[in-house]
């Protein structure tokens, strides 16, 4: 608009445009490459060893060639009923809050929130908890297909009615209140453990050994049964976050921004919600509560790609895998024959990150 | 062919901020919404756009009701660039405008969108920043790349060849001297040369008695004097309408 000669062409938009693309697809591969790796590590390793002949052993069978006797009767049934549900739990919960993750920042265009920090997690837990504790008898009405969602869908009801809790207490004049929401999120975590705590008490020996490993997070003890259906529902709660790739890069302008540009605000924010409520619910239902991968995944890859969330969310996604399936492998190996709880490992990794978060942001003064 | 504001009232916590405000903008023009801070300019903004939902009355774009259009199909026929910008995600500046062909996702071709983009860039004199992260700009470039992502968005004129509106909330504000004159200049041009719509809200007098063809003046919510620019703003209606002690001469 001024008069002094400019010098960008259309070739230069394309070639700025392609860089960005080129090396988020880059990083999407090396992350897709490493969840893989995480995945087969946690095949291999543990008390039992496991070679990768084994594994491909039983991956022959599955697919009808191969000589499956070779790897023996004993390590085929640890790969099948016990190492197999577990890494596809592992991939499933750490895809699932590692989505979550991105969409919970792009909705409250902060990249503070997530699912644990705001309580989410908390909240999706104490819906499961009460379903152990109160909901024994309504649950033995139901049909056992039935039963199985029951736990992952209550889980959901909790986590859903706190994402929109938090998001209502935090919303002020059309922006979200950082603080706010932070601390919204310490009164919902607050809350929910004390709901937790009091539904322990309550509950006989029985019922203790299984909330044990909810406050801390654990893959122990999957089996297909009680793996599907949690997975089934995360696979599809994933999959409902990439789809919002586009609208959620134009949400991040700005509500009323992204309205002017033709997107349906309201609808985004619902399925967005919907669908993490449900990632994080099932997640919690199947393993507890797992920390962080929900904060430090994003964060990671928009550091690489830049926010675009067409990269953002599925490299979260595949990170958050692999992160899950890394940490799982330090609970079972660090201890072993004993294991560590996977929230463990996860908050022991994360909550530097947070620390290293709050201290780059503050030199910046990012948080206003 | 006519955005228009049909008696529209927004009330908030009892009091009318909108009070059955009526006024038409046509294409080819380059339209000022001016007054007294709270007058409501901003307000009817928002409501000509779409964005906001008027308690009584309503806005039209060529006789239809503005928030009965497909939110997309919307998008086509009007820009808007509002005061405040809250993205805090640090996309490139480059990234930022080609937001503005969201839009048309599927219907134009990636090429014609770079092609677009690029010019956009150009006609902002963002060539050098198109790289930068949008969150190390400065308030002045942000509203710039805001508005080269607005010009973006309605470069081409929509299916119907109806006419494209641009509606822009003190676009001016954060610019400097330069890229105020600059911008009031194109602004000028797009709705004389290329027959957009433009409505701004604008607070530099100076500014929209040289550039702007007609005038809204807002005083506590309702319209106090509408017309060509320089029949509306004379010393007395200045005076009268800012509460002046005496009459205040433009130039």
């Amino acid at each position: 608009m001024v008069m002094t000669k400019a010098t960008l062409d259309t070739a230069d938009i394309a070639r700025m445009g392609l860089e960005r693309r080129r090396r988020g697809k880059t990083i999407l591969i090396i992350c897709a490459i490493l969840s893989a790796l995480g995945a087969m590590a946690g095949v291999i390793f543990g008390p039992l060893s496991i070679g990768p002949a084994d594994l491909l052993a039983v991956l022959g069978k599955q697919v009808g060639f191969g000589d499956a006797a070779a790897a023996g009767q004993v390590k085929i049934g640890v790969i099948e009923n016990i190492r197999a549900p577990r890494a596809v739990l592992g991939f499933a919960v750490g895809a699932a809050l590692g989505a979550a993750g991105a969409a919970m920042q792009g909705f409250f265009r902060n990249p503070l929130a997530d699912p644990g920090l705001i309580g989410v997690s908390a909240g999706g837990a104490l819906t499961a908890v009460a379903v152990i504790v109160l909901g024994a008898g309504v649950a033995d009405n139901f049909s056992p297909g039935v039963r199985a969602f029951f736990m992952p869908l209550m889980a959901f009801f909790g986590a859903l009615i706190t994402v929109f809790g938090i998001y209502r207490l935090s919303l002020f004049d059309g922006r979200v209140i950082i603080a706010t929401m932070l601390l919204a999120g310490v009164a919902a975590n607050a809350l929910a453990y004390s709901g937790i705590g009091y539904l322990t008490f309550l509950a006989d020996d029985a019922q203790l050994r299984d909330l044990t490993f909810w406050t801390l997070g654990s893959l122990g003890g999957a089996t297909w049964a009680r793996v599907l259906p949690a997975v089934i529902l995360m696979v599809i709660a994933t999959f409902g976050l990439l789809a919002l790739a586009r609208p959620m890069n134009a949400l991040l302008l700005g509500e009323a921004d992204a309205a002017s540009l033709g997107v349906n605000v309201e609808s985004v924010k619902r399925r967005a919600a919907l669908f993490t409520a449900l990632g994080v619910g099932a997640a919690t239902a199947a393993c507890g509560i797992v920390g962080f991968v929900g904060l430090v995944t994003p964060h990671l890859i928009r550091l690489m790609t830049g926010p675009d969330h067409r990269y953002v969310l599925p490299g979260s996604a595949l990170l958050g895998a692999t992160l899950v399936l890394f940490s799982d492998l330090v609970a079972r190996l660090s201890v072993a024959p004993a294991e560590l709880p996977l929230g463990v490992v996860t908050a022991a990794l994360g909550a530097p990150f947070f620390f290293w978060l709050l201290l780059r942001d503050k030199r910046v003064g990012a948080f206003g | 062919m006519t955005l228009t504001l049909g008696k529209a009232s927004v009330i908030r916590g009892g009091k009318a901020i909108l009070n059955e405000a009526a006024f038409a903008c046509a294409p080819g023009r380059f339209t000022a919404l001016c007054g007294p801070n709270g007058a409501g300019k901003t307000t009817a903004l928002s409501v000509l756009s779409g964005a906001l939902k008027a308690d009584k009355g309503r806005a039209l774009l060529d006789a239809h009701n503005v928030r009965a259009f497909a939110s997309a199909d919307l998008a086509r026929r009007r820009a808007v660039v509002s005061q405040i910008s809250m993205l805090t995600f640090p996309f490139e500046a480059h990234e930022v405008v080609a937001m503005g062909r969201a839009p048309h996702f599927g219907i134009s071709s990636p090429a014609r969108d770079q092609e677009i983009i690029s010019e956009a860039i150009q006609l902002m004199d963002l060539t050098p920043l198109a790289e930068r992260r949008f969150t190390t700009l400065s308030g002045g470039e942000r509203q710039r790349v805001h508005i080269a992502r607005a010009l973006a968005q309605v470069w081409e004129p929509p299916g119907d060849n109806a006419a494209r509106w641009l509606l822009l909330d003190e676009p001016t504000a954060a610019l400097d001297l330069k890229y105020q004159l600059a911008l009031m200049r194109l602004l000028r041009r797009l709705a004389g040369e290329e027959g957009w719509g433009i409505v701004a809200v604008l607070h530099d007098l100076h500014l929209v008695k040289t550039y702007t063809d007609d005038t809204v003046l807002f005083r506590d919510g309702k319209i106090a004097a509408l017309g060509e620019t320089q029949a509306v703003l004379t010393k007395e209606s200045v005076q009268d309408v800012f509460d002046l002690a005496e009459p205040y001469d433009i130039g």
